[in-house]
Order: structure tokens, then C-alpha cells, then sequence
């Protein structure tokens, strides 16, 4: 018999993987931003390697 | 059967305290907002959580509560997955198009289109008032379904006419968002998605209860229609569908505007990460609650009227009013959204830009709540007399979507990030999308589209013709001007 579970199961999982990949690539990209920031201000100060 | 018509104290002020919190926000934003960016984008000042509420709240309209609550209500659970093409059309959105667009920063999208596609010999004008003209006509329509699907629910709960019903909604919209404007539209999309979510949620566990648990639901539901637990409607079919909707999101002017209205293109990307949750526990709901109606109420006479018969039967007097506020909410937020792009069409794109460019701030503030009005009032006499203009209400009502998905998504996407699409390409692009949603639509009707063809949306080959128009217009034509690409590219 088919179930109702068996159904809503693969649909819940599928929006728990996008709901997950969509904030880790937000983080990624926050992360991203934050590091160019702090390679720009360490130019303004002349610094770096 | 629930005695419609009637319902008690408790739920008529429950309903009314939710009112006058929609109209105290109302207030707030009339009391916060002084120019028009403040008016069309709430001044850039939107956070996740309230960029996430009100990304969701515009997505999901009464459709949501009603439409799809009765689709499940007659087939069963495999709708539910059409969730997952918004989904795509979302996640293709947070990488290549939304956190571009605000990037950007402009205000609607007309004036995207209007500086990526600025050779057209005229400083971008006619792009900007094609594509202005287009959202009007689409979405002004559109809010007339909105209306009529209000008139019935105020009809089926107060025993008051389809008019009257239709006339306390139109008065109720147009007052906090002429007044209100983005601000207001974007916090009470706040306060309605919480509703809309936990109405859809917590309606579960006194349905099942009613029918006895879910293995019961189960049990029932399979001896009624083994296929209502199962792939009643066929995957390919879900999956046109699900893809008109990725479509039709990825390029939606009311979801853009709202991605104008936040304040980085961080925030616009947890946004869309959270929009997601209340996606996943309003879908699942929903599928849910439209089920277990069947069993309760196998016999209604229209499966539209699920959700409101279950408010007034079922979930008693607070619990009902909270879940037809959340229909209404549904209803409420969309069509607010719906009218301040349409407005700001009108009035920044149109008046602002190409008529009276040097209006006063405060003309063009004015500007907007005027259009709001406009916009909010045409489509009341179109719900009421649009039998007079033949299918035509009807049948953009029915098309927006992919309308909008056919002839805004690829322009977004290859405009932001293919430097040699160009104006002309994209003219042509649009009107071959346009055009093949009408062709298509009607072949189908008509029966020349026959088959499993026929169970594809207009928006697949909509989207594919305003591709291969766009790319071939393109590369026929001119590179485009510098000036035109540097706002988006390295040039």
C-alpha cells in the first residue's frame, strides 16, 4: 500500500538539502565579501606580504 | 456541513483584532515613509527575517490556501511536488540573479532593463516602457482573480454579497498600501506569514485527530482512491508544471522589488535560504490538511471551498478565524506586492522617468499612492464586468505567470551575465516569448497540441523561444555600447 509518509518523506528531505545548500552558499559568500574586505584595508594601510 | 453564514463572536473579533493590526502597520509605514525609494523599497532598510517573511507571503497567494489546498483535496499528495520547482527557480535566483540585482540598486525592474538594454535608441526609454507596460497589463488584471477569490470567502463566512465582499477587501488593500507603501507591505508580509504558517501547521493535528491518526488517514485515503496516496497526477505533469512556477519566480517583478528593499546582498541571500523553510512546512501542510478534508467532507461541491468550510466546521472559533486570516493574509500580501509594482510601473517608470522627470520627491510620492488607487480600483470593475471584454480577463488572469516567467526570465539572467546579449536580442527575445505563451495556449485548447505535449505549461516553451530569440537576435545585430554594459561588466 502506498504511503503517505513515503510520499512527504523524499519532498521534506529535498527542501531540507536546499534549505541547507542555499544558507551554506549565503555563508560562503559572506565569508567571500568579508575577506576581500579585509585584503582592501590591509592595502590602504600599504600592508601585506 | 458547516452552516456558512454564520459564525460566532469569537471568530468575527479575532478576525477584526487581526484588521486593525494590518491597518496599525499601515499607519506606521504612512508615518514612516517620505519619499518615493521609501514608498517603492522601504528605503533599502530590510532585514532576513522580514526579507524572508514577505519573499514568502508574496509567493504565496490564496492560490496557496485555496487552489492547492483543493487540488489536493481531489488528487491527492503528488502536487506537492511542484514545490520543488519554486525551489530550483529560488536557488538559481540566490546564485545568478537576486543578489545582482541588488547589487544594482535601482528600483523596479523596468530600470534594470531600461540600463542594461539602453541602445535602443532612445537612452533605454522604450525597453523601459515596454517592460513597464507588460507588468501592468499582466499583473493589474491579475489582482481581479484575487478579488473575486476574497468576494467568495467573504460571501461563504458573513452571508454578505460577492460584491460587498469583494468591496470590503479593495477598500481594506488599497488603504495600507497607498498609504503604507513597501514598508507596510513588507512588515504585515511579516505578521501574515506567521499566521499562514501556523495555521497550516497546527489545522494537522486537530484534523487528524477528527479521522483518527494518520494510519488511519492512510487507510482511508487508500480504500477511497489508491492513487491519491500515490502518482495521481504523472510526473511529467507535476514537472511543467513545477518548472512554470521555478520560471515564473526566477523572473517575477514583485519578488525583484522586494529584493531591492533589502539591505545587502547578504541579506538577500539568507532571505532566500529562510524563505525556504516556511516553504517546506506551508507545502507540506497544506498537502496534508487538503487530504485529510476529503475524508472528512468527501462530498463539496467545489474543492475551493476546503479551507473555508474546515476554518468554520472544524477548528473552532479562534483556530477558524486565525486560518481565514491566513487565507486572507495570503490573498493580502500578494496583491499588495502586485500593486506596488504595478504603481511603481506607472509612476516611476512611466510619470517619473519618461513624462515628468523632474517631479518633485513629494509629486512622485503622490505619484505612487494615486497609482496604488488606480491599480487597486480597475481590477474591482474588471472582476465585476470583465465578462464584457470577452475571455480576455480570464485568460491573462490564468497566463500571468507565464506570461511574466516567458518574457522577464532570461532577460535577467543573460542580461546580468552575458555581455554580448543585447537590445535588440532582447526585444525580440520578450515578444517571442510573449507571443509563443498566446500560440501555445491556444493550440492546446484547440486541440493541434495534442498528447503529452499538451500537458506542458506555456512558460517551457515560452522560456525556450525568448532564448532563442534573444541569442539569435542577438548575434545578428551589433555588439552592444559600453555604456551600456558597464554598469554589469568589466568593460
Amino acid at each position: 500500500m502506498a504511503s503517505l509518509i513515503g510520499m512527504l518523506a523524499p519532498f521534506v528531505v529535498t527542501g531540507i538539502v536546499f534549505v541547507t545548500a542555499a544558507l551554506l552558499w549565503a555563508r560562503h559568500k559572506g565569508e567571500e565579501v568579508s575577506q576581500k574586505e579585509i585584503g582592501s584595508e590591509d592595502l590602504e594601510r600599504g600592508g601585506g606580504a | 456541513m458547516a452552516v456558512i453564514g454564520t459564525v460566532g463572536w469569537g471568530f468575527l473579533i479575532t478576525l477584526v483584532l487581526y484588521f486593525l493590526i494590518i491597518f496599525a502597520i499601515g499607519l506606521y509605514g504612512y508615518l514612516k515613509t517620505t519619499d518615493e525609494e521609501d514608498f517603492l523599497i522601504a528605503n533599502r532598510e530590510i532585514g532576513p527575517a522580514v526579507g524572508a517573511a514577505t519573499l514568502s507571503a508574496t509567493q504565496m497567494s490564496a492560490g496557496t490556501f485555496v487552489g492547492t489546498l483543493g487540488v489536493h483535496y481531489l488528487t491527492g499528495v503528488s502536487f506537492v511536488y511542484i514545490w520543488i520547482g519554486l525551489w530550483l527557480g529560488w536557488l538559481v535566483s540566490l546564485v545568478f540573479v537576486a543578489p545582482q540585482m541588488r547589487r544594482f540598486g535601482e528600483i523596479t525592474v523596468p530600470d534594470f532593463i531600461a540600463v542594461r538594454f539602453s541602445d535602443d535608441g532612445a537612452d533605454g526609454d522604450r525597453m523601459r516602457a515596454f517592460s513597464a507596460l507588460l507588468i501592468v497589463i499582466a499583473y493589474t488584471v491579475y489582482i481581479s482573480a484575487q478579488y473575486t477569490g476574497a468576494g467568495l470567502i467573504f460571501q461563504s463566512i458573513f452571508g454578505v454579497s460577492n460584491v460587498v465582499g469583494m468591496a470590503i477587501m479593495v477598500a481594506i488593500i488599497i488603504a495600507y498600501t497607498a498609504f503604507g507603501g513597501m514598508r507596510a507591505s513588507a512588515l504585515s508580509d511579516f505578521v501574515q506569514i506567521i499566521i499562514m504558517t501556523v495555521g497550516a501547521i497546527i489545522s494537522i493535528p486537530i484534523l487528524l485527530s477528527n479521522i483518527g491518526g494518520v494510519n488511519e488517514l492512510e487507510l482511508m485515503l487508500s480504500s477511497l482512491n489508491p492513487a491519491l496516496l500515490g502518482w495521481a497526477m504523472t510526473p511529467l505533469e507535476v514537472g511543467t508544471i513545477a518548472l512554470a512556477f521555478g520560471f515564473g519566480m526566477l523572473g517575477a517583478p514583485y519578488e525583484i522589488v522586494r529584493i531591492y528593499s533589502m539591505r545587502d546582498e547578504q541579506t538577500v541571500r539568507y532571505a532566500i535560504g529562510t524563505t525556504l523553510i516556511f516553504q517546506i512546512l506551508i507545502g507540506a501542510g497544506v498537502a496534508v490538511v487538503g487530504m485529510s478534508m476529503r475524508l472528512l467532507y468527501p462530498q463539496l461541491t467545489t474543492p475551493d471551498l476546503a479551507s473555508v468550510i474546515m476554518s468554520i466546521d472544524v477548528l473552532g472559533p479562534i483556530l477558524g478565524a486565525l486560518v481565514i486570516g491566513a487565507i486572507l493574509s495570503a490573498m493580502l500580501s500578494t496583491v499588495d506586492s502586485i500593486m506596488i509594482v504595478s504603481a511603481g510601473a506607472i509612476a516611476h517608470d512611466i510619470y517619473g522617468e519618461l513624462i515628468s522627470p523632474e517631479a518633485s520627491e513629494n509629486r512622485k510620492l503622490w505619484a505612487n499612492r494615486i497609482s496604488v488607487v488606480f491599480v487597486g480600483i480597475i481590477p474591482f470593475f474588471l472582476a465585476l464586468y470583465g465578462e464584457a471584454l470577452g475571455g480576455l480577463v480570464q485568460f491573462i488572469v490564468l497566463l500571468q505567470s507565464a506570461i511574466i516567467g516567458a518574457t522577464f526570465s532570461m532577460p535577467l539572467l543573460l542580461g546580468l551575465h552575458w555581455d554580448r546579449i543585447n537590445t535588440p536580442g532582447t526585444f525580440v527575445g520578450m515578444l517571442l516569448g510573449f507571443a509563443t505563451v498566446l500560440v501555445w495556449h491556444f493550440s492546446v485548447d484547440g486541440g493541434v497540441i495534442t498528447g503529452v505535449l499538451a500537458q506542458i505549461d506555456p512558460v517551457v516553451p515560452g522560456v525556450i523561444m525568448c532564448l532563442i530569440g534573444m541569442i539569435g537576435g542577438s548575434y545578428l545585430n551589433p555588439e552592444p555600447t559600453q555604456e551600456s554594459l558597464a554598469p554589469f561588466f568589466d568593460v
